[in-house]
């Protein structure tokens, strides 16, 4: 056994259940269209309340075994500080797609994705033992590439002018990683 | 790519998806004793064509499981049924159960012959690292055919199985996929 009570721990942050508490923190965030304009290819609407508590409702008890999605916390004032998910496309390709966030630009640039990240990829490969990790990203992101390249991510494709933004069309990256590249790195004796 | 369209298909058999129109021989074969204490360890319960055509609902909607009929090549008709319950993804672990209906169509190799085609489904398409299967200690003729599948025996739940006075034995076996691989794709590594 290599991880147990420290599966979910990071350096700077870890990664609990989602709560209803967090809801006004939650609004608070996603109100802000820089962030929502990083996070998701839709249109930049801020949320109501009634779509986070919908959104809270099926993710603090989901249905699917496909689904594992997280908040991130500070591992110091246990504050939350973002979210991130692993959704399993198929388990017979063992194949999922992670998304992240970190809420509050006060908190980017710190490194709390990047490690928040990096326990996410180990929870997919050590707990739910997936052959492969792909995200997608949008061209104008580079601060998120750099943090996916940290953790092991390679760039492997992009869908051309996928995505409208003031007047211009963007890619969107295709990022993967496989589990046999991330024991190498992590367990090479394992 | 190795399967295609002969995924699901043996020499005479074929698995199939189950039909509405299946229901009244399935309620038949559900009538007979000696079968129910072959395929449960549940006390038998009399099968209505109500409570098979509810059996029908119920599996169509539950994704951890993957059902068949089990079906001859030649003119179609319905021999028995199996299925692959997943029981942990990221441990890949699936428990199998077959059965062949018809008592005159025991001891021809039909059942042999759809678990081969089961557990090849359960490697080659659901990428499953291990199979289990429960047999009855008084299944003689079931145990040598899932040892002739490749299934090894593995261990025994003891007298957990009261018939007729008496504690029988349940036999647990299984079936790796390095196993399974090394006899029918050497030549994968």
């Amino acid at each position: 056994m290599l991880y147990t009570h420290n599966l979910l721990k990071g350096e700077n942050v870890h990664l609990a259940a989602l709560s209803r508490d967090d809801l006004p923190t939650y609004q608070k965030w996603f109100a802000n269209p820089e962030l929502l304009r990083l996070l998701s290819n839709s249109v930049a609407m801020p949320h109501t309340q009634e779509r986070h508590i919908k959104w809270l409702d099926e993710n603090t008890n989901p249905k699917s075994d496909s689904e594992y999605p997280f908040s991130i916390r500070a591992l110091d004032d246990n504050r939350i500080v973002g979210g991130c998910d692993i959704e399993v496309d198929s388990w017979a390709s063992r194949h999922g797609w992670v998304g992240i966030f970190i809420g509050s630009p006060d908190d980017w640039g710190k490194g709390y994705g990047t490690d928040a990240m990096n326990i996410l990829i180990r929870f997919g490969f050590m707990d739910l033992n997936l052959h492969r990790i792909s995200l997608s990203v949008f061209s104008y992101n580079p601060r998120a590439i750099k943090s996916y390249e940290k953790i092991g991510f390679t760039y492997e494709g992009k869908r051309r002018e996928a995505l409208y933004r003031d007047g211009t069309y963007h890619d969107m990256h295709i990022m993967g990683i496989l589990q046999r590249d991330w024991m190498a790195k992590h367990h090479p004796k394992g | 790519m190795i399967y295609t369209n002969n995924l699901l298909q043996g020499a005479r058999i074929h698995l199939a998806a189950i039909r509405q129109d299946d229901l009244a021989t399935y309620n038949k074969w559900y009538t007979n004793t000696e079968f129910r204490r072959l395929l449960s360890a549940r006390a038998v319960r009399l099968s209505t064509l109500e409570s098979q055509a509810e059996w029908l609902k119920n599996i169509a909607k539950d994704e951890k499981t993957y059902y068949f009929g089990i079906r001859s090549r030649d003119d179609d008709h319905l021999l028995g049924n199996c299925h692959i319950e997943i029981e942990s993804q990221p441990s890949r672990h699936g428990w199998v159960s077959i059965y062949i209906g018809e008592p005159d169509d025991w001891g021809k190799g039909y059942g042999t012959e759809a678990m081969g085609v089961l557990v090849r489904f359960g490697f080659m398409e659901l990428n499953l690292h291990r199979i289990s299967l429960n047999v009855f200690s008084y299944n003689e003729r079931g145990m040598k055919s899932y040892e002739k599948v490749g299934f090894v025996h593995e261990g025994t739940t003891r007298e957990a199985l009261y018939r007729d006075g008496t504690y029988h034995d349940i036999h647990v076996m299984g079936i790796l996929r390095h196993n399974w691989m090394a006899k029918h794709h050497p030549e994968v590594k």
